[in-house]
């Protein structure tokens, strides 16, 4: 509960929702439309000039283990006599796919930058960030050409 | 983000990794990555982009994050071919083909997420490498 300037709650002018309305197993719905997202009937109906995504893109098919997460969809460009700084990880060659997407022709940046940072607690922390941008035309997972710009952050 | 005097991963920011397994990828902002110079000088700009906070890899844990950066490529060779493209089995890291040039990248990146902010000094890919450059791969291949 908040009040505004005034000292009026602000919470009274929120909808109710009762507690009939929530047992009764309608209290999804009920509250879906009070904060104004009530299931459209059809999926064109949400779209009124608002919401938008590109499809989404397929990963590499390759990639490696990496415990605890499981199987990754990446590869790490970079001279094998190389490892990142702080994360020690190896280069895995130069004929290495940089990209993520699969399915895809465009232009494609890639960087494994490092240095310091200060935090908010007054600390200076070690950095390293793989950052990479695939940006070109892409046949997505449903099967649609897109263009579209990614960034692997 | 590591602690300088353990090493200790403190901080890892990404975009998540989506049902169908793409890694850590996500669509950016229009406007917000230019090309210029036949493909010699790339920018990526990004202001406040909403990213998870895990802490460290397969923490499990998600908090709400944003980042923001300023990050310039530059080419600093000539474009070379690159990769295998349809003679590497697609799960080979080979699979593609591409002309890419080594190249330099500098800039800065920032965050904030509830309880803390960090702001990074000039960061570079000096420790390791970078490319940039134009390639394709799967249905591109054939």
């Amino acid at each position: 509960m908040s009040a505004n300037g005034q000292g009026e709650h602000l919470s009274s002018s929120l909808p109710k929702i009762t507690r009939r309305q929530l047992l009764a197993g309608a209290g999804a719905a009920a509250v879906a439309g009070s904060i104004g997202l009530a299931q459209p009937a059809a999926a064109e109906s949400t779209m009124r000039g608002g919401a938008s995504a590109l499809p989404v893109p397929s990963p590499i098919p390759g990639g490696i283990d990496a415990p605890p997460v499981g199987f990754i969809h990446w590869f790490l460009p970079g001279p094998t006599d190389a490892m990142t700084p702080f994360l020690s990880l190896p280069g895995f060659g130069l004929d290495v796919e940089p990209s993520t997407l699969t399915n895809f022709k465009g232009f494609t940046t890639f960087a494994v930058i490092s240095g310091q940072a200060t935090g908010s607690d007054g600390k200076t922390y070690n950095v390293e960030f793989d950052v990479r941008v695939m940006d070109g035309e892409y046949v997505a997972e449903d099967g649609s050409h897109q263009y579209g710009t990614f960034g692997f952050l | 983000m590591f602690d300088p005097s353990s090493g200790s991963q403190t901080r890892d920011l990404t975009p998540g990794i989506l049902p169908n397994g793409l890694f850590w990828t996500m669509a950016l902002p229009d406007n917000a990555f230019r090309i210029r110079r036949k493909g010699r000088v790339a920018r990526l700009k990004l202001r406040n982009l909403p990213l998870v906070e895990s802490f460290q890899f397969g923490s499990g844990q998600a908090i709400a994050a944003k980042v923001s950066m300023d990050l310039l490529w530059y080419a600093a060779g000539d474009f070379i071919e690159r990769g295998e493209g349809a003679a590497a089995d697609p799960t080979s890291p080979a699979a593609f083909t591409g002309h890419f040039a080594e190249a330099g990248c500098a800039g800065w990146i920032s965050g904030s997420e509830t309880g803390f902010a960090f702001e990074s000094g000039e960061l570079t890919a000096e420790a390791f490498f970078a490319e940039m450059g134009e390639e394709r791969n799967g249905v591109f291949l054939s």
